[in-house]
C-alpha cells in the first residue's frame, strides 16, 4: 500500500523569552498516520524542549546547528490523533522560529524512524539518504538564516514554507519541509534546493516506510465428493 | 507585600502612542504591557517613561501568514519611577492598532522587578499551559493580546490580584491582563488564558519580584 501525503501547516514567531509556539494541523482520519514536525530556530542556543500534538509528546529524531545562527530539529509521532489538533512546540529561550508540520498516512508505524543531518554555508542546501525500501519516502526539514533569501527546491516536493519576520533580514530564520518519493532500495535520494545567496543552513532527513498489510491466508477450498 | 499603586490604559491607531500615568510616592516600579497589530519587530520599537528608556522584559510576536496580520505583546519596566503624573511614550516601527496598560506597584524590587518571563503564540483557541513561578511573595501576571475583537477570557486558580481589559471599539486589537499572588514557595500560581473564538494571540506570563 503506497504512502500518501496528507498536508502541511506552519507558523512563525518571535519569542522574547522561553515559551511556546502553537499552531493547528490536520493529521487526517486515514489509517497508519505519521506526523513530522520541523523547527527552524535562529538562535542555536535555544532548543526545543518538547513538542506535542493534541497533548501527546512527540519524539525528537534530529537536532543540529550551523554555528550559532541556525538550528534544525525534527520530531515525529506515529498515529497522532485524527483530525485537526494543536502542535505545541516549547522552546528553551528567546529566538525567532518557524515551526512546520507535515503528515502522511499508510505508513509503517511499527518501524521507528531515524534521521541524518547535514549543514554548511553555501548556495545549495542538500542532504542525501540511501533508501532501504522501494516504496519508502525520504522526508526532510530545512532551517536557514535570513528572511530575504529565497529558496527554490530542486530535488523533492516542498511542503511547508515559512519565515520569521523582523526588520533585520539576517536576524531571522526560514523553515521548509519536503519529501522525495523517487528511487528504489539502495539508491541515494537527494533533497536539495538553491538559495538566492549563500546562507548558513541545516538539513535533516528521515525515511518513512509504506504500510504493508499482513498477508491473508487464502486457504484452500476442499470439496468433498461423494 | 506587593501592592498595586495605580493602573492606566489606552488604545488607538498610530505609530507614536502616549499614555498618562500617575505614580504614588511609594511606587517601586512601573510596568507597561503593549499589544499591537500588525506585529512589530520588538527590537525596533522603544518605550520610555518621562523620557527615560524602559527596559524590555519579554515579548512574543506571531505573523503566521507572513502578511502583517499577526500580533505582538511586550512587557517593559522601570524601577523607582518619578513620582506624580508622567507620560509613557511608545514608538512603534509602523502605524498599528495598539492597546497599552501601565501598572505601578509598591513593595517590588526596584532594581529587577520582573524576574522571569514566559511567552506563547498561536492562531487558534488556546489555553496557555499552567505557569508556576514559585517564589515567595511574587506576583504572577498573565497578559494576552488578540488581533480581533474576540471574547478573551482569563481565569485564575487563586485570588485575583488585579485585572484590566483594554477592549477598544472598532479597532482590531484587544489586550487583557490578570494577576495572581503567590504567598509561599510551594504554592503554585496558575494563570489560564483562553479564547472563545479562533484568533491570533500572543501571551506573556511574568513574575514580579518582591522587595
Amino acid at each position: 500500500m503506497p504512502i500518501s501525503y496528507n498536508g502541511q501547516s506552519s507558523t512563525n514567531a518571535i519569542l522574547g523569552a522561553a515559551g511556546s509556539v502553537t499552531f493547528a494541523h490536520d493529521a487526517s482520519t486515514e489509517s497508519n498516520r505519521a506526523l513530522i514536525v520541523g523547527l527552524a530556530i535562529r538562535t542555536a542556543a535555544s532548543t526545543g524542549t518538547s513538542v506535542t500534538y493534541a497533548g501527546v509528546d512527540m519524539t525528537r529524531i534530529a537536532a543540529a546547528n550551523k554555528g550559532i545562527v541556525a538550528r534544525n530539529e525534527m520530531w515525529y509521532l506515529y498515529n497522532p490523533a485524527t483530525g485537526t489538533n494543536n502542535v505545541v512546540a516549547n522552546i528553551s529561550g528567546g529566538t525567532k522560529i518557524v515551526a512546520g508540520a507535515m503528515s502522511f498516512y499508510d505508513v509503517d508505524t511499527d518501524t521507528a524512524p531515524t534521521a541524518t543531518t547535514a549543514s554548511a554555508t553555501s548556495i545549495t542546501p542538500k542532504i542525501s539518504r540511501t533508501k532501504t525500501a522501494d516504496d519508502s519516502y525520504i522526508v526532510g526539514t530545512l532551517a536557514y538564516r535570513n528572511s530575504s533569501t529565497t529558496y527554490t527546491i530542486v530535488s523533492g516536493t516542498q511542503t511547508y514554507s515559512n519565515s520569521s519576520s523582523s526588520s533585520t533580514a539576517g536576524a531571522n530564520t526560514q523553515g521548509r519541509g519536503m519529501y522525495n518519493t523517487a528511487g528504489v532500495s539502495g539508491s541515494s535520494v537527494l533533497l536539495s534546493g538553491t538559495f538566492s545567496t549563500s546562507r548558513e543552513w541545516v538539513h535533516s532527513a528521515t525515511e518513512i516506510f509504506a504500510y504493508n498489510p499482513p498477508s491473508v491466508n487464502q486457504g484452500h477450498v476442499i470439496k468433498a465428493f461423494k | 507585600m506587593i501592592e498595586l499603586d495605580s493602573l492606566s490604559s489606552s488604545y488607538g491607531t498610530s505609530q507614536i502612542a502616549d499614555l498618562t500615568h500617575v505614580c504614588a510616592s511609594g511606587a517601586t516600579c512601573l510596568i507597561v504591557c503593549i499589544g499591537n497589530t500588525p506585529p512589530s519587530d520588538m527590537e525596533s520599537f522603544s518605550v520610555s517613561y518621562e523620557g527615560e528608556a524602559m527596559t524590555f522584559a519579554g515579548g512574543a510576536s506571531v505573523d503566521n501568514q507572513g502578511d502583517n496580520t499577526g500580533v505582538t505583546t511586550t512587557v517593559w519596566y522601570i524601577g523607582n519611577p518619578p513620582v506624580g503624573t508622567g507620560t509613557v511614550s511608545v514608538s512603534f516601527n509602523q502605524e498599528c492598532n495598539f492597546a497599552i496598560a501601565a501598572t505601578s506597584y509598591s513593595g517590588t524590587s526596584s532594581a529587577n522587578p520582573i524576574f522571569k518571563t514566559r511567552c506563547g503564540v498561536g492562531q487558534n483557541v488556546k489555553e496557555l499551559p499552567v505557569q508556576s513561578f514559585l517564589k515567595t511573595g511574587c506576583l504572577t501576571i498573565g497578559v494576552g493580546t488578540t488581533d480581533k475583537l474576540k471574547s478573551y477570557v482569563s481565569e485564575l486558580t487563586q485570588g485575583q490580584f488585579e485585572a484590566y481589559d483594554v477592549n477598544p471599539s472598532g479597532i482590531d486589537v484587544r489586550m487583557q491582563g490578570i494577576g495572581a499572588y503567590s504567598p509561599f514557595d510551594m504554592d503554585p500560581v496558575e494563570v489560564n488564558n483562553s479564547l472563545t473564538e479562533v484568533a491570533d494571540w500572543a501571551i506573556l506570563i511574568y513574575g514580579i519580584e518582591a522587595s
